[in-house]
């Protein structure tokens, strides 16, 4: 520390104390007056009317702002110190201050922050940022002032909270009207300083203590100044890429802070839209500093004082490796010594190899293009996905407008809110359902305290055992994706109900936000959360508390309804859709083998501490398998099936965490069982990591119709007949006289494609021209099909049709490599127009040249497709083609109800974030 | 104990889902290809063949449609040369009637085997050969049986027999031919797996490939799309042109006589085991004592002659306890000489036998109403209509001339197990007969020009 100097004359200081309401002023004015430092008399800056009240009786000026005030500063003022109410600065603060600018010929001197505590840790001692303005010496832990950093020394900035400014250049560049609390609001003011020409240092034996309880900007706050101080002192080149990139930094934090707490994410875009809001003043600021900014100063001397890259960005990545601590190893602290220990941790390991595991058993979807297989398909390019969803046509087939379901919303809401392309939104989400898989049980597991490695190995067993490989197989991707969200529904219905009133909130709107998202993915698992549940209560559950929470659970589970509201509220019965379709889970007598040694292995090698979990695992994954096997409908089919997957995997999970432990013989038999059950299903797991898509099936439908795609426009509006059995061809079929067929879009499938709707007057069309061809009473059935826009027919395995469709004059069979194909007369398009060139897709909707009149659109009809002007011809439609544009209305009330569901499940996720801190 | 208890829900639940068969499968299609069409005349669209039609200097050809209803047509004729499109010609026929139309009108080209497609029905076509010194015709077809049979065929001096196979169809069919003949049966290696390009024919000398034979029987498959077989055949002064046909236990020739020709009947088993045949010859009078019961053996072809009713008016019914193919063919009378004084069966010389031929294949069932486009059309020609009733009773049968419009009609009573000629002229406001009766019959009818001879079939009304 430096010696206290010798009283000088001349320098007068004026201490400008910035209110701000509800913080007193008497310490620090007190503080004021017991300086040294004799000429310096304080006024007041800022406040409401009770600082104003306040001053008065303390016999103070009071000015409304800074600008007020330097409008009317003596000339003879020399400096103004700069002092945030409720600092208490030590006696010889200003003293120093001055000392030190009279000496080094600095504009702005900073004092060295510590905290009015007992222990009197540092707060700043200058700040020295990145290119962004964030500080590089913020001190995340805490340190105690030993005089470590006691040097007078050029820094970026000084922290206005005590701050000597020469009040000639804060009448020449402003100060501003943000809170000086604020780094970003000294950042902005000392760059602004420094190209004037001000030389900025740090006065550490200027010693000001700050109370714990003094007010602190907002995070956005700091950051909308911070951003502001970017856009008042960089030229326009820097600013050309600091910009965008501090914004995709930010969008970066906001992802990444979502795991690793605190959120950024909402103060960023406040930060953003803040600025937005205030541009002119921005504007006029900057007009301000270029033209007090001294000759020859320019972003190169902002530059010295900064450190290079982002310290925001290697911020997140210990964010995430404290994190991962926390969450794997529950150890406290965080240092270099001891990350190479943890790395060696088997929970590391395990987390480590859960990644692989979910890159390898993904390396498909990743890296290749998705293909039409089961109810699996890619995004359409270009394609309002969600607006097909909410209230839009569906055009599966002839089209319709039945409902899509959740799954084709779910895709639709990442399609729009991820950047890039859809295959990449496609990938996040089915990428991300698998990691959440694999996560959730871990999650889970962890509940009942069963270990990282156990819970991770359940997690692989559960996406990529036999009852994943079931789903995946039929190309159920919903199911896929609704697996990722089962188990954190479990997780939350299971929890202990919280105390307090906030975390109950928190606790309430998680079930309800993840039942929500499972029904978004897909609605049947519904019926396995509710089927967990109840097993639990049955087996597992003790006391009255479980059966207490069960109420508010089930109630929390309808809530997240809201997220599929457009779909559920048009089952009009409940039944019929539960008896819907026809599921049959043919288990294989291996496969069977391994499940009952897993589930027997589990209950008999469980510890005691986890033996009621045991039991309710295999109980879940029997009545599963149960469900499974009863035929009574798809959704109880695909609920069984998750229910086993989810046994299976707990099952396994016990039997594991029991390894190593000293324990009966019983429990160790059953741990061996658990292993050969296990090696039983490896078989599974090899089908999904070999295929590396998840179990999902490979493109067969495209390279059948691969040389159709080729040779047409991307977005032709043709038509193919799809012909075969039923698993070979991907969505829903028809039939006729039991041969099963379906209608593509020559552009390729794509997701929306696959639930076709009701049959309707063109299906009954179809259907006619079939059984006309089928009872030999057509034989220019080529003609006909033209004229639905089916350019061509395409066989995928043996089928009766193949021999009715070579019966045709007209339809001309081609070389198609690995698959039978035919032609039609005509390619005409689901448009029929006298215009050139032919119609084409838009979406769900067609463009095309304009036409003088209306234009023949080959689909089912429906009035939506031109509210004026529509009227049905035969089986299709007449619409209006003199824009040049068929585009469907959507159906105003469903798509309410579609964006309602999403701010419902907005507000879910928010109560849920904001309870959650507190519950945790 | 908990865990007991867990176990045996497990147990449970394990073994009433393992207890739950598959559910069974869905029935799958009922049917494996499409339904063959009705051999007659049906509503709804219909496509008819004509393989032998001919335009050119040397031959030329009319084709006769005759319809019920207002109908569209369209005649087709595939280009001799790859990836041209067929010449197309589409008529329109007001209510009911019938047209005659030149194929030569259609397109020039030779060869010109010719699809008549129907929008509506019942209608059907009948197609006609006129060549410098020859006549022929025979009804159209519609494409049936995967399995077809040419019988009638002759390679022996004096006669040229080849086959036109005709592929309307737009994917090359491939064809395997077997031949049987009074030797038995043979390969054909020339005719394995003959590869029939679509939309178009291909004719097979089968003098050249299998001559010298008195009985050439023709077994046509096609292993991968479909043709339709005909069969010309010619000699000094005359040809005959017939399809090909499917199977049956029965066979009806109405028309089976006239007045210079002799006729045979010509009969091949068509399966793997002898079947026993019965031919009934019926008269103007009635059925004929002289009932004919043989085996046809699967390796021989039986040519049974009625040289006996030569100058009769008569009709054949073939019947047999198995499936047959049967055609009746017609050849000048030969030199007395030849003839065997002790009587029985007549053996035809192998000398070459000059003058008109005949040949026409049989109806596999009979029916109450008939269409037969073409008599009284043919300008210069006597046509004369053949009705025959094999049944017990007699029938009341109505014979409407229709063509541009619809003539004077007449009625006939048609006593049991009789034949009956009902002569015809040239109208040229008449290019077909609507024949109806009270009872089941056949009709067929002849066509007698200066240059030849031609026996046609007529085509039931389905339904």
């Amino acid at each position: 520390m430096s010696s206290p100097s010798e009283p000088r004359l001349a320098s007068r200081v004026v201490a400008v104390v910035v209110a701000e309401s509800g913080v007193p002023l008497t310490e620090t004015l007190d503080a004021v007056s017991a300086q040294v430092y004799e000429a310096v008399t304080p006024v007041i800056v800022g406040g409401d009317k009770d600082v104003r009240e306040a001053t008065r009786i303390l016999d103070v000026p009071w000015h409304a702002s800074f600008a007020t005030y330097l409008a009317g500063v003596d000339p003879e003022v020399h400096y103004l110190w700069f002092l945030q109410a409720g600092v208490i600065p030590d006696p010889l603060a200003l003293d120093a201050l001055v000392g030190e600018a009279e000496r080094n010929d600095a504009s702005v001197v900073g004092s060295k922050l510590i905290s009015a505590t007992e222990e009197r840790t540092l707060i700043s001692v200058g700040m020295t940022t990145d290119v962004f303005g964030v500080d590089a010496t913020t001190f995340v832990d805490t340190e105690l002032d030993q005089g470590q950093y006691d040097v007078v020394r050029d820094v970026a900035a000084v922290r206005l909270v005590s701050a000597l400014v020469r009040r000639d250049l804060a009448r020449g560049i402003g100060v501003g009207e943000g809170a000086i609390t604020n780094e970003g609001t000294s950042l902005a003011f000392c760059n602004r300083a420094r190209l004037a020409g001000a030389r900025i240092v740090i006065a550490p034996s200027s010693i000001v203590a700050v109370p714990a309880d003094a007010p602190k900007s907002d995070m956005w706050r700091v950051e909308a100044d911070r951003i502001r101080s970017m856009i008042t002192s960089y030229s326009l080149v820097t600013l050309a890429w600091t910009l965008p990139a501090r914004v995709l930094i930010g969008l970066l934090e906001g992802v990444t802070t979502l795991f690793a707490r605190p959120w950024t994410g909402l103060a960023t875009v406040k930060a953003w839209v803040w600025n937005a809001g205030h541009i002119v003043e921005s504007l006029r600021q900057r007009r301000t500093t270029m033209s007090v900014r001294l000759a020859g100063l320019g972003d190169t001397e902002l530059f010295r004082f900064q450190v290079s890259g982002s310290i925001a960005f290697r911020g997140i990545g210990s964010r995430l490796m404290d994190r991962l601590r926390s969450r794997i190893i529950d150890r406290g602290g965080f240092d270099i010594e001891t990350l190479a220990g943890e790395l060696r941790q088997p929970a590391f390991v395990a987390a480590g190899l859960g990644v692989a595991f979910v890159a390898l058993v993904t390396r498909g979807i990743i890296s290749g293009t998705t293909a039409a297989a089961g109810f699996n398909a890619p995004l359409p390019v270009g394609g309002d996905l969600f607006g097909a969803y909410a209230g839009g046509w569906n055009p599966a087939g002839f089209g319709s407008g039945d409902p899509l379901p959740p799954i084709v919303g779910l895709f639709g809401v990442a399609d729009k809110v991820l950047p890039f392309s859809s295959e990449f939104a496609y990938m996040v989400v089915l990428v991300g359902a698998v990691a959440a898989a694999v996560w959730g049980v871990g999650r889970l597991a962890k509940l009942w305290g069963i270990g990282a490695v156990a819970g991770a190995l359940g997690g692989v067993g559960y996406i990529a055992g036999p009852a994943a490989v079931e789903l995946a197989d039929g190309g159920l991707v919903a199911s896929i994706v609704g697996l990722g969200v089962l188990p954190w529904a479990v997780l939350a219905v299971l929890r202990p109900v919280p105390r307090g009133l906030r975390s109950r909130v928190g606790w309430f709107a998680q079930i309800g936000a993840t039942s929500g998202l499972l029904m978004f993915a897909e609605p049947a698992l519904t019926l396995a959360l509710v089927g967990v549940l109840a097993v639990w209560l049955v087996v597992a559950a003790r006391g009255w508390t479980p059966l207490i929470g069960t109420v508010p659970a089930l109630i929390g589970i309808a809530i997240g309804a809201v997220a599929v509201l457009p779909w559920v509220l048009t089952i009009d019965d409940p039944q019929e859709w539960l008896r819907q379709g026809t599921y049959f889970w043919d288990i294989s007598p291996l496969v069977g083998f391994g499940l009952i040694a897993v589930v027997v292995g589990g209950i008999v090698g469980a510890t005691d501490r986890l033996r009621d979990v045991a039991a309710w695992a295999g109980i879940i994954a029997a009545a599963g398998v149960l469900a499974s096997r009863m035929d009574v409908g798809t959704p109880i089919g695909v609920s069984g099936v998750a229910m086993t997957a989810l046994g299976l995997a707990i099952a396994a999970a016990v039997a594991i965490d029991a390894i190593g432990t000293e324990h009966s013989g019983g429990i160790r038999i059953g741990v061996i069982v658990v292993g050969v059950g296990m090696i039983a299903l490896a078989g599974s797991v090899a089908v999904s990591v070999l295929g590396g898509r998840v179990g999902l099936p490979s493109a067969e439908l495209a390279n059948s119709i691969g040389f159709i795609s080729r040779s047409q426009p991307e977005n032709t509006s043709a038509r193919i007949l799809i012909i075969g059995s039923a698993d070979a061809i991907p969505g829903d079929v028809r039939e006729v006289r039991g041969a099963t067929y379906r209608v593509i879009p020559a552009s390729g499938m794509k997701l929306w494609d696959l639930w076709q709707g009701a049959p309707s007057t063109a299906d009954v069309a179809l259907d006619r021209i079939l059984q006309d061809m089928i009872d030999g009473n057509e034989f220019r059935g080529g003609e006909r099909l033209s004229r639905m826009g089916i350019g061509w027919a395409v066989v995928l395995d043996e089928s009766p049709l193949e021999a009715v469709l070579r019966s045709q004059l007209d339809v001309d069979s081609v070389g198609a490599g690995v698959s039978v194909a035919f032609t039609m007369p005509e390619t005409q398009g689901a448009v029929v127009s006298n215009a050139e060139p032919a119609w084409v897709s838009n979406g769900t909707g067609y463009t095309g040249p304009a036409t003088d009149g209306p234009v023949f659109l080959a689909s089912n009809p429906h009035s939506f497709w031109d509210p004026d002007g529509w009227r049905q011809q035969v089986w299709g439609n007449s619409v209006d083609g003199r824009t040049g544009e068929i585009v469907f209305t959507a159906r105003a009330l469903v798509r309410q109800r579609a964006f309602g569901a999403l701010l419902g499940m907005g507000v879910l996720i928010g109560l849920a974030v904001w309870g959650r801190e507190r519950y945790a | 104990m908990r865990r007991f208890v867990a176990l045996l829900i497990v147990a449970t639940l394990a073994t009433a889902a393992m207890g739950l068969g598959a559910p069974d499968e869905p029935p799958g299609p009922d049917f494996d290809g499409p339904q063959a069409p009705d051999l007659g005349a049906s509503a709804g669209s219909t496509v008819w063949f004509c393989p032998w039609g001919e335009t050119g200097s040397e031959a030329t050809s009319t084709v006769e449609l005759m319809t019920l209803t207002s109908a569209r047509a369209a005649l087709s004729v595939p280009s001799p040369l790859p990836a041209e499109d067929p010449a197309r010609r589409a008529v329109s026929i007001i209510e009911s009637g019938a047209r005659t139309y030149r194929l030569a009108d259609v397109v020039l080209q030779g060869p010109a085997p010719v699809s008549v497609e129907f929008e509506a029905g019942p209608a059907t076509a009948t197609a006609t050969v006129a060549g410098i010194s020859s006549f022929a015709a025979d009804r159209c077809v519609v494409a049936t049986p995967s399995e077809w049979w040419l019988v009638g065929g002759t390679t022996r001096a004096g006669r040229e027999f080849s086959m036109r196979l005709f592929n309307p169809y737009p994917d090359t069919a491939f064809v395997t031919v077997t031949a049987v003949s009074e030797f038995g049966s043979f390969e054909l290696p020339d005719l394995d797996a003959l590869p029939v390009g679509g939309r178009s024919w291909i004719d097979v000398d089968l003098t050249d490939l299998a001559g010298r034979l008195d009985d050439l029987v023709l077994r046509i498959v096609a292993t991968e799309g479909n043709v339709i077989p005909s069969a010309l055949l010619t000699a000094e002064g005359g040809a005959a042109v017939w399809p090909a046909t499917g199977v049956s236990t029965q066979w009806f020739f109405p028309v089976a006589s006239h007045d210079d020709l002799t006729t045979e009947v010509v009969i091949a088993a068509t399966g793997d085991s002898p079947v026993a045949v019965t031919i009934e010859i019926l008269t103007v009078d009635g059925v004929s004592p002289d009932v004919r019961s043989f085996i046809v053996d699967p390796l021989t072809p039986r040519r049974e002659s009625l040289a006996d009713f030569a100058g009769e008016a008569i009709g054949v019914v073939v019947r047999s306890d198995g499936d047959v193919a049967a055609s009746v063919v017609a050849e000048s009378i030969v030199d007395t000489a030849a003839l065997d004084a002790e009587g029985g069966s007549i053996e035809l010389s192998i000398a070459a036998i000059q003058g008109p031929l005949a040949a026409v294949t049989g109806a596999p069932q009979e029916a109450t109403a008939w269409l037969l486009p073409g008599p009284a059309s043919e300008p210069g020609g006597l046509s004369t209509i053949w009705l025959m009733n094999s049944g017990g009773q007699s029938a009341t049968v109505l014979l409407t001339p229709m063509g541009v419009r619809t003539g004077d009609q007449r009625k006939i009573l048609l006593q049991p197990g009789t034949v009956q000629r009902v002569a015809t002229r040239y109208d040229s406001a008449v290019a077909g007969w609507l024949i109806e009766a009270t009872r089941p019959i056949t009709v067929g009818w002849a066509q007698q020009t200066e240059d030849g001879v031609a026996f046609i079939g007529g085509v039931a009304i389905d339904g």
